[in-house]
């Protein structure tokens, strides 16, 4: 068991006095199988409350309808979080012929849909991927999820400040550098273009282990593996998400996931930083 | 009913009234100026019209056709004419089903009477035709208030809208002709002038018949600024208009309890204040307190604006 | 011309000159070397009593009316300030008899209640994918499936609360279904004013025939609009939900608020509050339980869809999910109205109703399967290409009036997105004698019917008779208002 104290922060400062706004932050840990929340605590300086409500994959968001007119908007989330120590996954006994005809079955296709059709921002077209991103017919999906792994922990290069998250996927290949929504971008449209159900997660990542990325929120992807079922995978750190990932929300890619989603009904600009920081506390 | 519907209703009143002193005041002034003995005085005269609607053109010897142009069919020139009928209408539009179909029909009547007007025909020969058929149409669409709406909120607030902009166009029109009247001293020409300058300010507000019979006397300085200004029972006053701003300020409201500090409370006290004044008071300077009174009623505008129209 | 003329039996008025009988169509009014349909008999010497002066008279005070009236669509390409114009009305009506309507009217009610189920169908078991009767790709490639919707049922079910189903009489005397509209279908209004305008124009019919009223619609729209508000309130707020008075359909949203006595309001007169919908009122917020949306579904809400509209209200979708606002019509009706899905809406119906198609769907080939692709490619010249996704008349391509240059060009286009497109054979729309202004006289034009259908939880409505639409350009077959078309009063008639 891997205990964490988490702590959300972030400062919004406008230009003009904003009259109402709406903010939606999804920052709050999901509650899964194998994490536990405790100790949920939001406080901003508005006197408005959270409203929580729950995205269409479980996650919880947190809603503020902020009435005017204010400058300034401050908020501070804080929350432990129990998390069960990662195993390497069980695995059923499918051949490579059976696991197609499972991601090629109608009635999965229409269960999966969602994580199955490209999005704007995860669509790419077959000449403009690399021509090792395509499933070979002797390979497991396991096996090809893993090489995809690795493939892409070397293809891209980890820069900040080169793209945004809205980045698509053509330029990504082409700049060949990126952040963690990039490399996880860039492997859902491969996955998805070989059929295979994937999905994009945001959340926290300890921050004591020296993994990229851990310093402001992160991106990884779950992949739906036949013989396993959804299997966590972080191409940024070319790993499996194991008890060190915090999962926030999962989506069909970063639109579904975004941090904080705001509308403005007096749009006067301004700054927004926040900041994340994950300390784990020795279990016994 | 929605805040946004109120603002609208309360603006197409007020475009509504202000269409017709700009083509009551632009049709008195030309009119009168005809007759005029110096040509300077004409000059004025139409400058006033532009001074009176709130128009700077950018040619500072502007000949009488762009004067009138501008002030009547100009588009572009959000003072004229057909800009008042064209917002009033699109205000119309936004409300339209709050409004009866017979209100709504007769503004679209106005309106299309005052977009499709030949410009050629109303520069030379078609101001008269043009400016008192506005006012008919004017009229026609306060009619169609008065007869077929429900008085309720939409009532109300047109009614305001157009009880606002009525008492601050009599002010405009006064101030505009004292303007007038200072440049007509200065010619040193005698005081028939002067007389008939006052004459004018009355027919601009449809006012001179009642005006006389009210003092039994011919129209001066004092009783037609009093006329004006103070008459409670004459719907061309001013204190006749924010008296009714604040009757149906009342209808409005339906808790009816003034608190200091609200709305009606607020109101009532400028009113009040304004009633009890003489034209002792400021006899000395009457532009600086109609300035005054104007300023006034636009915070009234505003008070109404944070209580109603936020949305 | 004389010698085709010769061969109808044609009114004696000189409104009829040279009227001709157009090769392999359907004309509504006349018929080859026989009398006029008998039902428009009345009507044919009614009008033919008129001089063209007295019928031009007529025709221009009509257009008038629309004007002052403000019956107007804005377009604001050329004008910032908008150009208004009226729709083109013609005074000619079209007769639809009662007998031909009732099989009409049956079909409507099966078509779109089968479209409901369907729609529901999608967003929960998807039965119809898994038993293979559509196939999955289809619905997986859907550019207007709305994952917001799945596993969400809306208040008493009802998805397609008003539907408008496109309808042509062919060359072989039968209607066909052309298109289903289950987004947010216009055009309603123009029904109600143009037998408004026919009464006010020509009253003395109206006292003569028998003829089916259109007034109820406004009435059987609130009615159930109420049948499906939240069981949690008892006298719902409804109103109608207006991008703004620069839509160039807002004559309608305004009409149909005020016919129904609601507000019409625009997005930015809401807000929602904890996953309710309020409105600002001079009297502080008061609820909305049930909108009548005349937006799209990507503007509904720019916190889940694009964020970048302000035309919507934030947290709707949330507020509607948990059940406090209906939303007419529901987001995501419109995996309904792609053309691809309409190929399989014969097979839809029998799946969910079991009973036989009353309607009859044109023959569909969707470019996304090879071999019906190749056969489209191969017969182009004599097929009519139409975008799965748009509505509006936008984007068809008619083989027959095309030049190779074009036929090549959209051969392209369908290949390199052959899901986008589906062809259907040039059908033939029937023509209806019009009054041609230019010719001072009647021609035959193309029409076709947009009916309107409301759905509630246990009810159907139709509006009796519909919108006549009217290629008013010679030979032109596309009757859309967008695309220049008028329109007519359109006559359920007893004969």
């Amino acid at each position: 068991m891997a205990l964490y104290n988490i702590r959300y922060e972030t400062v919004n400062n406008y230009n003009s006095p904003v009259n109402e706004a709406y903010l939606n932050f999804l920052i709050i840990p999901q509650e899964t199988e194998d994490q536990h929340c405790f100790n949920l605590s939001i406080e901003s300086n508005h006197k408005a409350e959270a409203q929580f409500s729950e995205t269409l994959y479980g996650a919880k968001a947190a809603l503020f309808r902020l009435k005017g007119p204010f400058i300034l908007f401050e908020l501070t989330m804080t929350v432990q979080v129990e998390k069960q120590l990662w195993n390497f996954p069980s695995f059923k006994n499918i051949s490579i012929a059976d696991e197609r005809a499972i991601l090629e079955d109608h009635i999965f296709k229409v269960k999966n849909k969602d994580f199955i059709i490209p999005t704007t921002l995860t669509e790419i077209n077959a000449n403009q991927l690399p021509p090792e991103t395509f499933i070979l017919p002797s390979e497991t999906v396991f096996q090809y999820v893993q090489r995809i792994n690795t493939f892409l922990h070397y293809f891209l290069s980890y820069e900040a400040n080169v793209t945004t998250p809205i980045t698509t996927l053509p330029e990504i290949i082409q700049l060949r550098k990126g952040v963690c929504q990039d490399y996880s971008h860039l492997f859902i449209g491969i996955m998805r273009h070989n059929g295979i159900p994937v999905r994009y997660v945001s959340g926290y990542l300890n921050q004591g282990k020296q993994y990229i990325g851990a310093a402001a929120m992160h991106a990884w992807v779950e992949v739906f593996v036949p013989s396993i079922g959804w299997l966590g995978i972080d191409p940024t750190n070319n790993i499996f998400v194991n008890e060190h990932y915090i999962k926030v929300a999962h989506g069909c890619d970063y639109i579904d996931c975004t941090t904080v989603k705001g509308v403005y009904l007096s749009d006067s600009g301004g700054t927004t930083s926040y900041s994340v920081q994950i300390t784990e506390q020795q279990s016994q | 009913m929605l805040s946004r519907v109120a603002d609208n209703l309360f603006w197409m009143g007020r475009y509504l009234e202000r269409s017709e002193h700009l083509a009551r005041f632009l049709n008195v002034q030309y009119f009168s100026s005809i007759e005029l003995p110096y040509p300077q005085m004409r000059e004025q005269a139409l400058l006033s019209v532009l001074n009176m609607a709130g128009t700077e053109l950018e040619n500072d010897k502007p000949t009488e056709e762009e004067i009138l142009f501008s002030v009547g069919l100009d588009g572009d020139n959000p003072a004229s004419i057909l800009s008042a009928v064209y917002s009033g209408r699109e205000n119309a539009r936004s409300v339209r089903d709050s409004l009866s179909t017979e209100v709504w029909e007769a503004f679209n009547k106005y309106y299309l009477f005052v977009s499709d007007y030949p410009v050629s025909v109303y520069k030379t020969k078609g101001l008269d035709n043009f400016t008192t058929g506005s006012i008919n149409h004017c009229a026609i669409v306060k009619g169609k208030i008065h007869q077929t709406l429900l008085r309720n909120e939409t009532f109300h607030f047109l009614q305001i809208g157009k009880h606002i902009e009525r008492a601050i166009q009599i002010i405009r029109i006064m101030l505009s002709k004292m303007a007038d009247i200072n440049e007509v001293n200065k010619l040193k020409v005698g005081s028939t002038l002067e007389l008939q300058q006052w004459n004018i300010i009355l027919d601009c507000l449809e006012a001179k018949d009642m005006c006389r019979k009210h003092y039994h006397s011919l129209p001066n300085k004092h009783n037609t600024i009093d006329f004006l200004l103070f008459t409670p029972n004459f719907p061309f006053s001013v204190a006749y208009n924010l008296g009714f701003v604040y009757k149906h300020l009342q209808l409005i409201n339906k808790a009816k309890d003034e608190k200091p500090g609200s709305l009606e409370f607020k109101v009532g006290k400028v009113i009040n204040d304004f009633r009890y004044r003489e034209m002792e008071d400021f006899k000395d300077d009457i532009p600086s307190f109609l300035q005054e009174t104007l300023d006034k009623i636009y915070l009234i505008c505003n008070e109404i604006h944070n209580e109603y129209f936020k949305y | 011309m004389i010698m085709e003329a010769s061969v109808l039996k044609l009114p004696e008025s000189e409104l009829f000159t040279d009227y001709y009988f157009k090769e392999n169509t359907f004309d509504e009014v006349f018929k080859k070397n026989s009398p006029a349909n008998a039902y428009y008999n009345r009507l044919l010497s009614l009008i033919s009593s008129y001089s063209t002066n007295e019928f031009k008279i007529l025709n221009e005070s009509t257009k008038k009316s629309f004007i002052s009236r403000g019956v107007t669509f804005a377009t604001y390409s050329d004008n910032p300030k908008g150009n208004e114009r009226i729709f083109p009305f013609d005074l000619f009506p079209r007769i639809i008899p009662q007998s031909e309507w009732r099989v009409l009217e049956k079909g409507l009610k099966q078509r779109n209640r089968a479209i409901n189920l369907f729609i529901d169908d999608l967003y929960h078991d998807s039965k119809i994918l898994r038993d293979k009767i559509v196939p999955v790709d289809l619905i997986l490639s859907c550019s207007n499936y709305n994952r917001y919707m799945k596993d969400f049922k809306p208040t008493g079910g009802v998805y397609n609360h008003i539907s408008g189903t496109d309808i042509i009489k062919h060359n072989d005397g039968k209607y066909y279904v052309l298109e289903d509209n289950v987004r947010c279908p216009s055009g309603v209004s123009y029904v109600l004013a143009n037998r408004d305008a026919m009464k006010k124009t020509i009253p003395s019919v109206f006292s003569n025939f028998n003829i089916s009223p259109v007034s109820d619609y406004p009435e059987a729209l609130q009615e159930m609009m109420h049948s499906v508000k939240s069981d949690k309130v008892d006298n719902p707020n409804c109103v109608v939900l207006t991008p703004g008075a620069y839509n160039s359909a807002y004559y309608e949203h305004s009409f149909l608020a005020q016919s129904m006595g609601i507000e019409l309001v625009e997005g930015r007169d809401m807000f929602t509050d904890n996953d309710f919908v309020y409105m600002h009122t001079v009297y502080g917020a008061k609820r909305v339980d049930v909108i009548y949306r005349r937006i799209d579904d990507d503007f509904i809400d720019p916190l889940v869809f694009r964020p970048d509209s302000a035309l919507g209200v934030p947290g709707l979708m949330s507020a509607y999910r948990k059940g406090n606002v209906t939303i007419l019509n529901a987001p995501g009706t419109g995996i309904a109205d792609d053309k691809a899905v309409y190929a399989y809406m014969p097979e839809i119906i029998k799946y969910y109703l079991d009973e036989e198609p009353i309607l009859n769907n044109v023959p569909t080939y969707r470019c996304d399967v090879k071999q019906e692709m190749d056969y489209v490619l191969e017969h182009i010249a004599e097929l009519v290409v139409k975008p799965v996704d748009q509505s509006g008349g936008y984007g068809i391509f008619i083989g027959n009036q095309a030049t190779q240059a074009q036929i090549e060009e959209q051969k392209n286009i369908i290949k390199a997105h052959p899901r986008g497109y589906i062809a259907q054979p040039t059908m033939s729309l029937s023509v209806h004698s019009t009054f041609i202004e230019d010719e001072n006289k009647f021609e035959p034009r193309h029409i076709d019917l947009r009916t309107y259908t409301l759905l509630s939880p246990d009810k159907e409505f139709v509006l009796k008779g519909g919108l006549s639409r009217v290629a008013l350009k010679k030979g032109n077959l596309i009757v859309n208002s967008s695309q220049g078309g008028g329109s007519k009063d359109t006559w359920v008639m007893e004969e």
